[in-house]
C-alpha cells in the first residue's frame, strides 16, 4: 500500500486523461488517496499544468514548490483516476506537498468545482472529498 | 453498532441522507439497532459465531462478533466505498471509549441525554432521531450555490 496522502505533488510517466482517453507524462495533485479509493492502485488527482486555465485553478510557484522549473497551475476541474503504477519511479515521490495556505486555497476552488463533473454530482464522491480535504485542512 | 451508528450521522452531516436507513433507538450504553440484531439472528452460527468478552479499557461486556464462513459481499458503488472507507478510517481507529464519546457527542444523541437530565433517568427504547444532524457547512454552501 502506498502511502500518498491529500494535496501531495505527483509525477507521472503516463497520465490518463478520461476526458480525451489520452495519455501523457504529468505533475497531478492528490485528491483523494488509494487507501480510500478501494483498489490499491487507483487515485484520483487534479492535473497541474504550466498553462494558466481560465478558472477553477490555484497557482504553485516555483519559488516555493522547486519541483518545478516555472509557475504552475493546478486545474480542479479536470479530475481523474490514475493508477500509482504509472508514476514516474526514478522519481522519489511525492516530489512535494501543498502548503497549509495553498491547502486552504484548493479546498475553497475544489468546493466550487465539485457540481460540475458527472463524477462530483455523486453525492457520496461529494461528501467524501469534503470530508477529507476538511480534516487536510484542519491538520 | 457504533460505529454503524456513526456512518449513519456521517451520511446526514455530508449527505443530507440515511445511508442504509437503518433505526437506533437509546438503549443503557448508547445507541443500538433492533434491524442490526434481528440480521445477526438470522446469521448466527450459519455465518457467524458471538463471543462475550471483557477488557480493562471498557466497563461493560463486548459482544465479539466473527465469520465462520465468507458471506456473499454487498455490491456498493465505487463513490459509496470511498465515504464508507472516509469514515470507517476516521473511527476504526478508535477505543470503545473514545467511540462512546464520538457517539454521546453527536446531535441526536445530545438531544436526547438533555431531555434526560430534564426527566432524571434514562430514556430506553426512545427513537433517535436522526434529522437533527445539521448538514455539514461546507456541504450547506454548495447546496446554497445550486
Amino acid at each position: 500500500m502506498n502511502n500518498f496522502e491529500i494535496a501531495d505533488i505527483l509525477y507521472f510517466n503516463r497520465y490518463f486523461f478520461t476526458d480525451t482517453d489520452e495519455s501523457a507524462p504529468h505533475f497531478a495533485l492528490v485528491v483523494l488517496p488509494s487507501r480510500l479509493t478501494s483498489f490499491e492502485s487507483s487515485i484520483l488527482c487534479a492535473v497541474i499544468t504550466s498553462n494558466r486555465p481560465a478558472a477553477f485553478f490555484i497557482l504553485l510557484e516555483a519559488t516555493k514548490y522547486n519541483c518545478f522549473s516555472k509557475q504552475s497551475f493546478v486545474c480542479f476541474n479536470r479530475l481523474d483516476f490514475n493508477s500509482i503504477i504509472d508514476l514516474d519511479r526514478g522519481k522519489k515521490q511525492p516530489l512535494n506537498q501543498l502548503d497549509k495556505v495553498d491547502r486552504k486555497q484548493a479546498f475553497k476552488v475544489l468546493r466550487a468545482v465539485l457540481d460540475g463533473t458527472d463524477l462530483m454530482k455523486d453525492i457520496y464522491i461529494r461528501a467524501a472529498i469534503v470530508r477529507e480535504w476538511k480534516l487536510k485542512r484542519n491538520d | 453498532m457504533k460505529i454503524i451508528y456513526l456512518l449513519e450521522v456521517e451520511s446526514y452531516k455530508f449527505t443530507g441522507k440515511s445511508f442504509n436507513g437503518i433505526n437506533f433507538k437509546r438503549n443503557k450504553n448508547g445507541p443500538i439497532s433492533l434491524e442490526i440484531y434481528a440480521g445477526l439472528k438470522s446469521l448466527d452460527k450459519r455465518y457467524i459465531k458471538k463471543e462475550i468478552t471483557q477488557k480493562a479499557d471498557y466497563p461493560y461486556p463486548r459482544h465479539c462478533i466473527s465469520l465462520i464462513k465468507p458471506i456473499k459481499k454487498i455490491n456498493f458503488s465505487q463513490p459509496e466505498m470511498i465515504f464508507l472507507n472516509s469514515v470507517f478510517e476516521s473511527y476504526l481507529i478508535l477505543s470503545q471509549t473514545k467511540l462512546g464519546e464520538a457517539a454521546y457527542s453527536t446531535e441526536p444523541m445530545q438531544e436526547i441525554c438533555k431531555a434526560e437530565k430534564k426527566q432524571g433517568g434514562i430514556l430506553k427504547g426512545v427513537n433517535i432521531d436522526l434529522n437533527s444532524v445539521p448538514l455539514d457547512e461546507e456541504i450547506l454552501e454548495l447546496y446554497k450555490d445550486e
